[in-house]
């Protein structure tokens, strides 16, 4: 009797639930679909984001417990010269980035796009031909130019000698003046294809009819440029100088491969010195603390450049 | 509806068994199965080819970090112990070789317990130390023996609290029986030992016979004075530099210091090597390259600042005519990722010349030990191989498998060390060279901070020193007094 009363109550159970799940399953479905992403991503980054900012107000030595230091890593941080030192590189490469490898993908699209390059199969293969680079490894472009670099027998420097003579060797990744420049010339040779395919796409979208009415209107190639192109490409512009900083400010696999941040920290970014301090002295708090401050300044940098660009205007 | 319901069912099934899993995970790294002879990136091999290097003098890594690459696992090659006494150890390493020559030597060399059987798990050399602090500091997931290089040893002995096993009174008297400079000496600390290390890494000058011969010079170099001299010849009648002094990494001048008798740490961890012979060290590299030009910066790469491959190229290419390293350096360079055999029997080996300080012949460079985690799950056992592989003659195993040289002497006295008469080496019996340089073999110490002091070594001294040609005594000696500022800066951090 006791039994029947229990499968009773438990089809009971059954039948509200299905009554329940009847009503409510257009609305709970489609987050039990999107659940997957939100449990990986808490578990794989935001609870290491959280947990690097608890550590960056700690200090580890070893395998002792971590003690709490307060603001202690984030005031060290200002007051040491390698961590601004690779604040600086990595600002400088940022800003190379920016003023050098932009430009020049910009160039790279509107030659694509001009009647220099009139068959659309020609164009094809130009797009093919940036892409090219960006399919290659990070570790493989590091040999590579590590090879082309090399002061005795770098193909670089075999080429100035033989032109100008020992004197016009360049320690391309053994002089500090130079280094850094080195590594940004890899990251032309590697992106600017990519960037040039962001402005194309861009160029192309451009309404003829409008550089139909300028020209129309007596426009020069230049005011054309200034006054239409440039500003129709702001989306893109801004697209790529953001993905530029982001990409500046993570730069890693290039410095640690090639130079390992010298010559005399020439070359040491915030990513690499980040690891350094993390895995190399295993100073974890201190490490939590320079990651911190490197989201601290894409984020900053990110919006001023969503303001300087208008990105919040309606326009 | 049943087909939905089904399908709902198998979604939240499909959800949870990864959250469950994750769960399940221990907080120290859990290896995950694979293939022995897989695992880690493309540029990160985890199996050593025979005979190849395994340890490398620059704290830098050696190896790009590596975005998630997998351990590989592998039951050991002897059959795995059964019964109620059964007991498998696992053995953590950043090469395969370097847990398979362990098995090989307990099966080979008739270990007397067969209740042991190892289970090895490889991890990338840029990851394994940090899992075993990992695992350490978690408790969990500890393994019963880690292979530790030197250059990574120093964050395990950072703090107050030390996760490995004192080894000083289980090695006892036997401690007679071993070369301490390298068997011991790099995982020291505090006159404790928490670590062995099975290779005999005896400094020793390899240089190019055939063409020192060519150009009228006398080998092998009794000074350094003789060295430079013949290597001005050479450099003007072949265009060959002498040698190449690495500029960013501390190992040719810790290998110079120790052989001059003196300290690059001293007992606190300290650097010790700004003295006037340390400066003397750095004025010599310096001239080489800068003055008479008879020696060039070494070529090598971010990633690998002691060998990398284009450090090799210039060899092969005859550009550079010596170079200064323990075995595993310059102890069989004609294997292909060296030189290769094309040089066969161009090349000899000599002790260091004489130049500076106590004269000694010799350095220690390298090595990886074995250590016993404080929270091993059995570490009687762990000891039983350690003891078995280490300090009896099964140490010969990893000298048949990749022509090291043991740091066991007992061991060293083998036949197949002593008198094999190397091809490339001109049929020179480098055996008997480096068991007579062994004698004299420096004791060195560790410090907590030789990453740090190796960066800074490198930052501050070798490199501004070395790629300036206006450098004298007296900017060394400056960069020197830098460099301890910046240490006693970044211990602070």
């Amino acid at each position: 009797m006791a039994a029947v009363a229990v499968g009773a109550e438990q089809l009971g159970v059954r039948q509200r639930w299905d009554r329940w799940w009847t009503r409510n399953q257009i609305k709970v479905l489609p987050y039990v679909f999107i659940s997957p992403f939100f449990v990986v991503f808490a578990l794989f980054l935001a609870y290491p984001v959280v947990d690097a900012f608890i550590t960056s107000f700690m200090r580890q030595k070893g395998l002792d417990p971590p003690e709490f230091v307060g603001l202690t890593n984030y005031v060290n941080l200002t007051q040491d010269p390698r961590y601004l030192k690779s604040l600086v590189n990595t600002s400088e490469f940022a800003l190379g980035s920016i003023f050098v490898l932009s430009p020049l993908a910009f160039l790279l699209a509107v030659v694509v796009n001009s009647r220099m390059v009139p068959w659309p199969n020609v164009k094809s293969v130009y797009r093919l031909a940036f892409f090219v680079p960006l399919l290659t490894s990070a570790v493989v472009v590091s040999l590579m130019f590590g090879i082309l670099y090399d002061y005795n027998s770098g193909f670089l420097n075999a080429l100035l000698s033989s032109l100008f003579g020992d004197g016009a060797k360049v320690g391309w990744i053994r002089d500090p003046k130079v280094a850094l420049w080195s590594i940004l010339l890899i990251s032309i040779w590697q992106f600017t294809g990519l960037n040039s395919l962001y402005f194309l796409a861009g160029l192309q979208n451009i309404p003829k009819e409008i550089e139909e009415a300028a020209i129309i209107d007596g426009a020069g190639k230049w005011a054309m440029l200034w006054g239409i192109t440039l500003p129709m490409l702001r989306p893109v512009v801004l697209f790529v100088v953001v993905q530029a900083i982001n990409g500046s400010y993570q730069l890693f696999a290039q410095p640690l491969l090639l130079t390992g941040g010298g010559p005399s920290d020439a070359t040491v970014t915030m990513t690499l010195y980040l690891y350094e301090t993390g895995f190399q002295y295993f100073n974890l708090g201190y490490a939590s603390a320079i990651g911190w401050s490197l989201v601290i300044i894409i984020v900053a940098l990110a919006v001023l450049q969503l303001r300087l660009f208008g990105a919040f205007r309606d326009d | 509806m049943t087909s939905r319901r089904s399908f709902l069912g198998f979604a939240a099934f499909a959800l949870a068994a990864p959250i469950l899993a994750a769960c399940g995970q221990s907080a120290a790294p859990a290896p995950t199965s694979a293939p022995a002879s897989s695992g880690g990136s493309p540029a990160q091999p985890t199996t050593a080819p025979a005979a190849a290097p395994t340890t490398a003098p620059a704290a830098a890594p050696t190896t790009a970090p590596a975005a998630g690459a997998a351990a590989t696992t592998a039951p050991a090659a002897a059959k795995p112990a059964t019964g109620a006494n059964a007991v498998t150890l696992e053995v953590w390493a950043h090469w395969d070789q370097g847990v398979d020559w362990i098995t090989n030597a307990m099966k080979n060399y008739n270990f007397p317990n067969s209740n042991i059987t190892i289970k090895k798990v490889v991890y990338p050399i840029a990851e394994v130390h940090a899992k075993m602090l990992a695992a350490i500091s978690s408790g969990q997931g500890v393994p019963d023996i880690m292979r530790i290089e030197q250059g990574r040893f120093s964050p395990f002995i950072k703090g107050q609290t030390i996760g490995l096993m004192d080894l000083t009174d289980k090695i006892g008297a036997k401690k007679n029986d071993l070369v301490l400079g390298s068997a011991v000496d790099y995982w020291s600390w505090k006159g404790k030992i928490y670590g062995i290390g099975n290779e005999l890494n005896v400094v020793t000058l390899a240089y190019r016979k055939d063409m020192f011969d060519d150009v009228g010079a006398k080998t092998p170099f009794e000074s350094w004075k003789d060295f430079e001299d013949a290597g001005a010849v050479l450099k003007q009648k072949k265009n060959v530099f002498a040698t190449s002094w690495h500029d960013q990494s501390e190992g040719d001048f810790q290998n110079l210091t120790f052989a001059a008798g003196g300290k690059y740490l001293d007992e606190n961890g300290d650097f010790a090597g700004a003295t006037d012979v340390g400066v003397d060290i750095m004025a010599m590299m310096h001239d080489q390259i800068h003055k008479s030009k008879i020696a060039t910066v070494a070529p090598v790469t971010g990633d690998s600042t002691w060998a990398p491959p284009i450090f090799w190229a210039a060899y092969k290419e005859d550009k550079i005519a010596s170079t200064m390293g323990a075995p595993w350096h310059n102890g069989n360079m004609g294997r292909d990722v060296q030189i290769g055999p094309s040089q066969s029997g161009k090349w000899r080996l000599q002790r260091i010349p004489k130049g500076f300080g106590e004269n000694k012949p010799t350095s220690t460079q390298g090595g990886t030990s074995v250590s016993i985690p404080t929270k091993a799950p059995h570490p009687d056992e762990a000891w039983q191989v350690i003891d078995f592989t280490h300090l009896t003659k099964a140490v010969l195993q990893d000298h048949e498998e990749r022509g090291i040289l043991v740091t066991y002497k007992p061991a060293l006295a083998d036949p197949s060390i002593k008198d094999k008469a190397w091809d490339f080496y001109g049929g020179q019996k480098t055996g008997e060279l480096y068991i007579e340089l062994a004698q004299d073999m420096p004791r060195i110490q560790q410090s907590p901070w030789k990453p740090e002091i190796d960066k800074a070594f490198r930052d501050i001294v070798a490199t501004p020193i070395l790629g300036d040609a206006n450098a004298g005594k007296n900017e060394i000696k400056a960069a020197f007094d830098k460099m301890k500022a910046e240490i006693e800066r970044i211990k602070k951090l």
